[in-house]
């Protein structure tokens, strides 16, 4: 059992950061109820992929794992009360809208907590409730863009900013808020006090990139791409291997796992040669040291020079695709992908929540049931309503 | 105000594990970071103030500890083996990232069955890699992000700064808070194993969209694996992300007056369409943006309702009116370092920021600790000084 059995949230999310956020707080256990709509209210992944079945999105499915599903006409007066009325039966408040949103819907933070005060409202924006682009729409890459990431995620002296296919603020906040959340709660149970919540998720993403902003800040320069460098290693790259976009990477960090490769690469002569014996010699030839190392690589299967590389002391890792990481005998070892049984498609093989706390303390990754599935549990179970009264709104598309 | 208080964690790690410490301190906790006499190897890594190596000047250490209390204990000694574990029994939490099995946790648990002990390595503490070794580019590398990142035309390239180790530690953070709350309640101790890899894996479906397509996604620089346009677009002063997806193009179409009459067909409203038509959507597009200044053009974009933000280098993000308002970066004061400006927590708490902590000197709190703690005389500390423990 997750540890936060007990905990209920009521999730108004879409797209990644919301829906992850609320999904890992649900595998870790707290009952997470999502509010959707067909009245202009449902979640966009809902609408991604080859099927036009709402339940059968495969980005929608990963993103809503362990995640109860109650359709409520938010732009209907009387979804707004059933609304509260769960609200004030819940303990979090989580969003990721643009944020007059919920302020519009009257959910605002001041008015839920009027329904309770010990709530703990969570909203996740873009750029912030305040400034004066708060209300820019974003989506994860242009916050990456914005935050800086993106023009230092680069190989050196490019023509152009590059970056990488990754909306890294959504998964940076996703992590980020239901830790805070917790914290909260923490504080709840010792206070009684609830809270208001506001995670940018542009903030979450300059808060790793904090080296580089004191750079700026103090040596007044500007932090410029280095690629695959990293200032205390030689070699330190990224190298192709055998296959077509197979490669791997390998990073000597001391003097003692330069003799251990200079070995490997059968060029024992290598460890005691002036120009590569010490760290400092070797920062002067990096050119050099990629072609001796490349040389080697180019004919050797990836994971072959990893664990040759690796049981001899030199750090080094695949390059690894969706494909090697499904089939990563140390993640399956691990437990790290489970398959996820889905009532139409079947089992579907998918990680769950990265970490590991001993006794429990994460529930293993389940479907999120169908679109409405639990509007009914909400209704009737939680609010006290008839099976009539439930009929009779969902005729009056109020609850659809 | 912090969330938490009266909490302490000791911080053991090493680069990997750092931002975790850090977490922790912004949510509240009181970190002390026991530190060889000699100093954390992160003080020796760069960047420094003024290029100039220093133990007390290395921005790196500086933003990875802001907050954090200095204690200086050589632990190889029998002696300061001893003060750590006392501090075990006064800690709630023991961060570290060492190879699995290179410290005695069960030593550390011993004197403190309460005591959670959070873990961050390469592989985690279970599984035939265990005892690989994790430079950040290897956790990004075995994690499946450096794979769909970059130039096509090009070698993969890592993430920058440390990104694997931060985004670990966002997790470790999580699962150390799990498991307080949890103890709140049961009042055991536990393991938190996170595991590098795995959490750069959970990231961007690499492994669902394998599973689910058959294929793995490939790099292709920023531009969306589903949506187009959605990439970088130069403007005549530099450049935005523009992203676009099916309600985005018709009013795209509208911003544009002069866009190329066969983007008026309906099959364009399609994602998966305009996925196919990807490059020639890329280079008429491009025609277009090159017109505006770049943060002309994201005003403009955003008020007709189509999500567009400048590209910023750091030093931009940071002189950028929006976050200057929210006042995200905050000014501390360091004896070595100065008065700067520092990134300060993402989280507001009741509509507060937080501000920010400088760093700690080496050694700095170790006198106050020693005493505070453990009631040490100054005799006592001073005979533990000349035997080189603190």
């Amino acid at each position: 059992m997750g540890f936060l059995d007990g905990v209920r949230v009521v999730s108004f999310t879409t797209s990644v950061a919301g829906p992850n956020a609320a999904r890992i707080l649900a595998e870790c256990g707290a009952e997470v109820i999502k509010i959707e709509s067909h009245h202009g209210g449902l979640d966009n992944f809902r609408f991604f992929g080859a099927s036009k079945d709402l339940n059968r999105a495969p980005r929608f499915i990963e993103s809503n794992l362990n995640v109860l599903s109650a359709l409520i006409n938010l732009k209907d007066p009387t979804g707004i009360r059933l609304t509260k009325e769960l609200i004030a039966k819940s303990d979090v408040v989580l969003d990721n809208f643009r944020p007059e949103v919920m302020n519009r819907l009257g959910l605002s933070p001041d008015e839920l907590r009027e329904l309770k005060p010990e709530l703990i409202v969570v909203r996740m924006p873009g750029l912030g409730l305040s400034g004066p682009k708060y209300w820019y729409g974003t989506w994860g890459s242009t916050l990456t863009a914005f935050s800086g990431v993106t023009y230092l995620w680069n190989h050196p002296d490019q023509p152009r900013p590059v970056g990488a296919q990754v909306v890294y603020p959504d998964y940076l906040s996703a992590a980020l808020v239901p830790a805070s959340v917790i914290a909260a709660l923490i504080r709840r149970r010792q206070t009684g006090r609830g809270a208001v919540l506001e995670m940018a998720q542009v903030e979450a993403t300059a808060s790793v990139l904090g080296v580089s902003f004191m750079e700026a800040a103090i040596n007044g320069r500007e932090p410029q791409p280095i690629g695959n460098d990293w200032p205390y290693a030689a070699p330190h790259n990224c190298y192709p291997c055998l296959g077509e976009d197979r490669w791997c990477v390998v990073a000597v960090e001391t003097d003692e796992q330069w003799r251990a490769l200079a070995g490997i690469l059968e060029r024992p002569e290598l460890a005691e040669d002036r120009r590569y014996a010490t760290l400092l010699a070797r920062r002067r030839h990096l050119t050099e040291l990629d072609e001796l190392v490349s040389a080697w690589t180019r004919g050797r299967e990836a994971h072959s020079i990893m664990h040759q590389l690796q049981q001899a002391g030199v750090p080094s890792g695949v390059v690894q695709s969706g494909e090697d990481l499904f089939h990563d005998l140390h993640l399956r070892d691990r437990g790290f992908i489970h398959d996820v049984e889905h009532p139409t498609i079947g089992q579907i093989p998918l990680p769950g929540v990265p970490v590991d706390v001993s006794g429990g303390g994460v529930d293993d990754p389940r479907c999120s049931d169908t679109l409405g599935g639990h509007t009914e549990y909400v209704v009737c179970d939680l609010l006290g309503y008839s099976k009539e009264q439930l009929a009779e709104w969902q005729q009056a598309e109020v609850l659809n | 105000m912090p969330l938490l208080t009266g909490c302490l964690a000791l911080d053991l790690t090493d680069l990997k594990g750092q931002f975790a410490g850090k977490l922790l301190h912004d949510f509240g906790f009181e970190v002390i970071k026991v530190e060889p006499p000699a100093g954390d190897k992160v003080r020796r890594t760069g960047p420094f103030k003024d290029d100039v190596p220093h133990l007390e000047g290395s921005l790196r250490f500086a933003y990875l500890n802001a907050g954090k209390k200095s204690l200086t204990l050589d632990v190889q000694q029998p002696r300061g083996w001893d003060l750590l574990l006392s501090l075990a029994e006064q800690a709630d939490v023991v961060i570290e990232s060492g190879p699995p099995g290179a410290l005695d946790l069960d030593a550390l648990r011993a004197r403190n069955p309460k005591l959670l002990v959070t873990s961050v390595t390469g592989f985690g503490q279970t599984g035939p890699h265990r005892d690989y070794a994790c430079p950040d580019i290897v956790g990004l590398a075995m994690g499946g992000l450096m794979y769909i990142s970059g130039d096509p035309a090009l070698p993969p390239v890592k993430a920058p700064e440390t990104q694997s180790y931060y985004f670990a530690c966002a997790y470790a953070a999580l699962g150390t808070l799990l498991a307080m709350w949890q103890r709140g309640s049961d009042g055991q101790g536990r393991a938190v194993d996170v595991s590098i890899q795995e959490t750069i894996a959970s990231q961007e479906h690499i492994i669902r969209t394998f599973a689910t397509d058959g294929a793995s996604i490939v790099r292709h620089g920023s531009q969306h694996e589903h949506v187009a346009p959605a990439n970088v677009f130069p403007t005549s002063d530099g450049y935005v992300y523009l992203f676009v997806t099916r309600p985005h193009w018709k009013l795209l179409m509208d911003f544009w007056p002069d866009h190329p009459p066969e983007f008026e067909g309906p099959e364009w409203l399609d994602n998966d369409f305009r996925h196919e038509h990807e490059h020639e959507i890329n280079v008429k597009v491009e025609e277009f943006t090159r017109r505006f200044r770049r943060d002309d053009l994201a005003a403009q974009l955003q008020g007709a309702g189509i999500p567009c933000l400048a590209l910023n280098s750091p030093t931009a993000f940071m002189h950028e009116e929006h976050i200057q308002a929210r006042q995200l970066f905050q000014p501390v004061q360091h004896p070595h370092l100065g008065s700067y400006l520092q990134t300060a927590f993402p989280l507001l708490v009741d509509g507060q920021r937080q501000p920010v902590a400088p760093p700690p000197l080496l050694g700095q709190h170790t006198r106050e600790i020693l005493t505070e703690r453990f009631a040490l005389s100054p005799t006592d500390i001073e005979l533990l000084f000349a035997q080189g423990v603190i």
